[in-house]
């Protein structure tokens, strides 16, 4: 069976297509929620909201796109949403008070555990537009409109996440 | 290393967080889907008695219509035969579902005793019989078609034009009708076969309302008991009676649409099927025809 006969499979309600949907995907999915929420409890909810919402309005997927992006965006959607509930955002001060840091040189290789932890090291607001600019691939308006916050913010957000991400890689370095 | 290459590292190593989740996330999931499954159940049922229930009002509405349509169709070709048509061979058995009659047939009639047989008997009225269902939806659905019926057929209908005497040309014979008014919800009427002064047959109809319907009931010795026909249709120059649970006749039809006559028509479901005796009684005033038997008769002044 391809995939685009489970999808319609899916439509249906035939429950052996959503498992083969949900097993796909939710590896990288918890993944994803993983980036944004970072507790485990937290992240395995978000995924269970987000895969019932892809399950049950798989009506809304046109065909038009990727099958993952659709469920991707549902996915980062729910994400934001547990966020926003927790108030977790605080968005640092404004591009005028960024300060210009030194380029530091790292070890070229970084280890998986170490990618996420040094991830996971981020305060909630920086680790939210990296992921949405960086890995979603989003632009700045769109994650302006999307958090309900200035562009400005979002640009200065990205800048003090990559400065925050090099001096823990120094550091680590530095440490190691 | 730069801003480019820290972009790039995370952008390469997406997978990493890449992890299956636990099983009871998939457990979690399923209930969920499960609940959803029966609550959209609900739901689809739900509309779909709505949208049923408004379905069957429209049909409801829309059937009768072209029922009448097509019954004046029907009707309408047969007025045009009617004067030159013989009567043809009507199919006939020996079933002995009703019950054979005494019927005298000859003798000039006693008229006290069939009028008193008559209010006694009148009691007899057919009776709906819907079947018990658990389920709202029938409910729904027969309340509505109940609410839509009221509301098509009120119950004071005037039959005052079937007031008085009527006359109806039988070989060597008449055939007489006489309705006449005994409250404002009954009307009786009754019938004679009249050949050379001699009344040698007699039936007795009645019209009355019950509630919010008005029921036609035929009493005569071919049946073992009156029966009640319901309206099912009403217009001034075409009535429809019905009961779904007599063979012949299944439908009662009053049809007006020529002035000065009235037809009353009587329809079987599927063939015509009489015992001897009921034929017997049907080929009195009536012609009797492949599939109907038809009476016409004439205001008589």
């Amino acid at each position: 069976m391809t995939e685009h006969q489970i999808i319609a499979a899916c439509r249906r309600g035939d429950r052996k297509a959503q498992k083969w949907i949900y097993e796909r995907y939710s590896p990288k999915m918890f993944g994803v929620c993983k980036r944004y929420v970072r507790k485990q409890e937290d992240a395995e909810d978000v995924l269970v909201n987000a895969m019932f919402k892809v399950l049950t309005k798989i009506d809304s997927y046109g065909g038009k796109g990727s099958f993952e992006g659709w469920i991707r965006r549902i996915v980062v959607n729910e994400a934001l949403m547990l966020l926003r509930k927790r108030k977790d955002f605080q968005y640092a001060a404004s591009l005028d008070e960024v300060q210009i840091a030194d380029t530091v040189d790292v070890v070229e290789e970084l280890k998986a555990q170490d990618i996420i932890k040094l991830l996971e090291k981020l305060p909630v607001g920086y680790r939210t537009v990296f992921n949405l600019y960086v890995i979603e691939g989003f632009k700045h308006r769109e994650i302006a409109e999307q958090l309900g916050i200035s562009i400005n913010t979002s640009k200065s957000q990205l800048i003090l996440a990559k400065k925050r991400l090099q001096k823990l890689i120094t550091e680590q370095n530095l440490m190691g | 290393m730069n801003e480019k290459d820290i972009f790039k590292v995370f952008q390469a190593n997406e997978q990493v967080w890449d992890e299956t989740p636990n099983e009871r996330a998939w457990q979690r999931l399923e209930q969920r889907l499960d609940r959803h499954r029966r609550e959209a159940r609900v739901v689809r049922f739900r509309r779909l008695a709505v949208a049923a229930s408004l379905l069957l009002v429209l049909g409801a509405v829309s059937v009768m219509a072209l029922q009448s349509q097509q019954e004046r169709a029907r009707f309408a070709a047969l007025e045009e035969t009617y004067q030159t048509s013989d009567l043809e061979e009507v199919y006939v058995t020996d079933a002995t579902d009703f019950q054979p009659i005494q019927y005298a047939k000859a003798g000039v009639i006693d008229e006290g005793s069939p009028t008193r047989r008559l209010v006694a008997a009148m009691n007899y009225f057919y009776v709906d019989e819907v079947e018990e269902s658990s389920q709202d939806m029938m409910k729904i659905l027969s309340d509505t078609l109940h609410n839509v019926a009221k509301s098509i057929l009120p119950a004071k209908r005037d039959f005052t034009w079937l007031l008085g005497d009527w006359v109806g040309k039988i070989a060597d014979g008449k055939s007489i009708e006489q309705w006449e008014q005994v409250s404002e919800d009954v009307y009786d009427g009754t019938g004679f076969l009249v050949k050379n002064a001699d009344t040698l047959f007699m039936e007795q109809m009645r019209l009355q309302r019950k509630g919010e319907s008005w029921y036609y009931i035929l009493q005569s010795d071919a049946y073992a008991q009156p029966v009640a026909y319901k309206m099912s249709y009403y217009s001034p120059d075409f009535i429809v009676f019905e009961n779904p649970k007599i063979q012949f006749p299944n439908q009662v039809v009053f049809d007006r649409r020529m002035d000065t006559v009235c037809s009353t028509v009587f329809l079987p479901k599927g063939k015509i099927q009489l015992s001897t005796a009921q034929l017997d009684f049907w080929i009195q005033r009536n012609v009797l025809l492949q599939d109907k038997a038809v009476r016409n008769l004439w205001k008589s002044i």
